[in-house]
């Protein structure tokens, strides 16, 4: 279960302050499916980074799976990042250099995986998303859409409880933005996992458990259980 | 897939800047080990000279440079010789003629081309000891025309036991080729003292003489005694020679630092300023790594990956181009085939010298990618993933 208590985080630029979150609370079943919308600049992507322990709240906490995450150490957060978090960024974040399978690889890598083991459940996790023919492109051979696939692939790869996805279709055309939201559908229906989308797009929320809305820092449930 | 095979694909991707770099370094080493080790070889030479005359006083013209036990120059009456077994705590004295190739402009070679040696050949045993002195062939017979080369010579010149050489105008028979360890044996003519004086034109006069001693006797008396009594000699101790060397050795040891220090610091810098320029274009990979649960540790493998292969690369390119470098040198010095010195590549090029560079270079590379990488990985990952390029 993912909850947030009192969650805010502000940003400070010279003299300037700026609250990007103002006291958020918000609770995620496991297993759920769950939207967070609103506009550009409301604090999703701040929230998600949030609940992934990639950054560290101003003041409240995040509990995941009851264990209040403010007071772990930097190395118990990297843990539980790697091996219960699946994180599909915005800005999608594949290594350049590294081929598509090279990419899925590497949060096994970071695991210590075995490489045979590591190369055979890449190469099932680039066919579930449909890239099996595509493993060895490297990021610039593909499309967008194809990169967004790679990245969901890679946020599965340690088999996480948890998939944070940010503006997964942001970049892309309705066609294949619509592939992306029933692909993680698709994630979520076949394993089960909580899955948390962040999105300005209002088309995803229609098969969500829960949908909350956000606007300059604030948050708001409009479906499902309080 | 290894976290640490990603500094490979780095590589690749920035192929150019990384084969600057290796290039960069691989000249900075080349030109170390190209100084290190003409003055290591230098050293090794003034060394063995080292070995020569202990407990004996060389006596030279007053005038001359003397490295060790050597003369540069100058010449005395051979009559000394006579006067010199006079002198009270004297055993011996041993005439000799010392001639060292001298290059157009008057400077020694590092690599002396050959050393011509004359002294009476009964006393062959006072230039070194037996254990150094293997002989193939014998000893001259006739002592006015037959000498010893060494084995270096006699390779060049495709030289056996018996052959003729014409040395200065004169033809004369190889009589024995001395085989052994020594540098300066294996560049050297050594034949009669008369022949030497004939060749060189140096009739009734030697450049040097050695004095043995009675047992119990101090040198620096007895050196004392025949600058008294001779006043164109320096009457020369070991210790007094070691003095000079001593210096000789401590300048060379100087300049070798300051290549050593310079060298270091411009491999450092350029790893660094590589490093500085990868770690500024990966610092979104960095950061993407860090959100899907890298430790900090695992980066700065990558980067001391990156920067060792960079290091080994460079420094091993360095070695073989800087040895490479030494040996045509060495050849252009000398005038000796370089065929002769690529034999000899080992002895030029040692492997201590093969291991300290290496070893330091990549340490030098590793400590200066690793500490710009310690201060990028202070980033904001979450205002780094969201950032534009």
């Amino acid at each position: 279960m993912i909850e947030t208590q009192n969650l805010t985080k502000i940003y400070q630029i010279n003299s300037l302050m700026f609250v990007a979150l103002n006291n958020v609370n918000l609770t995620i079943e496991d297993g759920e499916f769950a939207v967070i919308i609103g506009p550009s600049g409301a604090g999703k992507t701040t929230l998600l980074n949030l609940v992934g322990l990639i950054d560290k709240p101003t003041s409240g906490d995040v509990l995941l799976d009851g264990v209040k995450t403010a007071l772990l150490s930097e190395k118990e957060r990297r843990e539980i990042r790697l091996l219960k978090i699946g994180f599909i960024f915005q800005t999608i974040n594949l290594l350049p250099q590294l081929t598509a399978i090279e990419n899925v690889e590497i949060p096994m890598a970071l695991m210590k995986l075995p490489s045979d083991k590591q190369r055979k459940r890449a190469i099932k996790l680039l066919e579930s998303v449909g890239l099996g023919d595509k493993a060895n492109r490297l990021p610039r051979q593909l499309s967008v859409g194809e990169m967004r696939r790679v990245a969901i692939a890679r946020a599965l790869a340690n088999d996480p409880k948890i998939i944070l996805a940010d503006e997964p279709t942001g970049d892309l055309d309705l066609k294949t933005g619509m592939e992306i939201i029933n692909l993680l559908h698709s994630i979520h229906e076949k394993s089960g996992r909580t899955v948390v989308v962040a999105t300005h797009d209002k088309s995803i929320v229609k098969a969500a458990d829960r949908v909350y809305f956000m606007r300059n820092g604030r948050i708001k449930l409009l479906r499902g259980r309080v | 897939m290894r976290v640490t095979a990603i500094c490979i694909r780095n590589f690749k991707r920035r192929k150019l800047r990384t084969v600057l770099c290796i290039s960069e370094i691989a000249i900075a080493v080349a030109f170390l080990v190209g100084v290190s080790a003409l003055t290591s070889r230098m050293t090794a030479i003034i060394k063995e000279m080292n070995t020569l005359f202990e407990d004996e006083i060389i006596v030279v013209s007053r005038d001359v440079i003397v490295i060790q036990g050597f003369p540069i120059g100058g010449s005395i009456p051979e009559r000394i010789i006579d006067e010199l077994k006079r002198i009270e705590g004297v055993e011996e004295a041993i005439p000799m003629l010392f001639n060292l190739d001298l290059k157009v402009g008057g400077t020694s070679a590092l690599f002396p081309a050959n050393v011509s040696i004359g002294l009476p050949l009964e006393k062959l045993s006072i230039l070194f000891p037996e254990s150094l002195l293997i002989i193939e062939g014998q000893l001259p017979l006739d002592k006015y025309e037959e000498i010893l080369i060494g084995r270096s010579i006699a390779d060049q010149y495709s030289l056996s036991v018996g052959s003729i050489v014409n040395f200065k105008g004169m033809n004369l028979l190889v009589s024995g080729i001395i085989r052994g360890p020594s540098i300066i044996m294996s560049r050297s003519i050594i034949m009669s003292l008369e022949l030497a004086q004939k060749i060189h034109k140096y009739e009734g006069q030697i450049s040097m003489a050695v004095v043995r001693l009675k047992p119990n006797i101090a040198a620096n008396v007895v050196a004392n005694k025949i600058e008294g009594e001779f006043n164109y000699v320096m009457a020369l101790t070991e210790n007094e020679r070691n003095d000079v060397a001593n210096s000789i050795f401590n300048e060379i040891s100087i300049w070798h630092h300051i290549t050593e220090i310079f060298t270091m610091v411009v491999s450092g810098i350029l790893v660094a300023t590589v490093e500085i320029m990868n770690l500024s274009e990966s610092r979104r990979d960095f950061a993407t790594l860090i959100a899907i649960g890298s430790s900090k540790m695992s980066l700065i493998k990558i980067v001391a990956a990156e920067t060792f292969l960079i290091g080994f690369l460079g420094g091993s390119l360095g070695i073989l181009f800087g040895g490479l470098s030494a040996v045509i040198l060495a050849s252009l010095h000398t005038n000796i085939p370089i065929i002769f010195f690529i034999w000899g590549f080992f002895d030029i090029i040692t492997p201590h010298l093969i291991g300290t560079v290496l070893a330091l270079n990549i340490f030098i590379c590793i400590a200066s990618g690793i500490l710009p990488a310690i201060f990028a990985l202070k980033i904001n990952v979450s205002a780094t993933l969201r950032s534009e390029y």
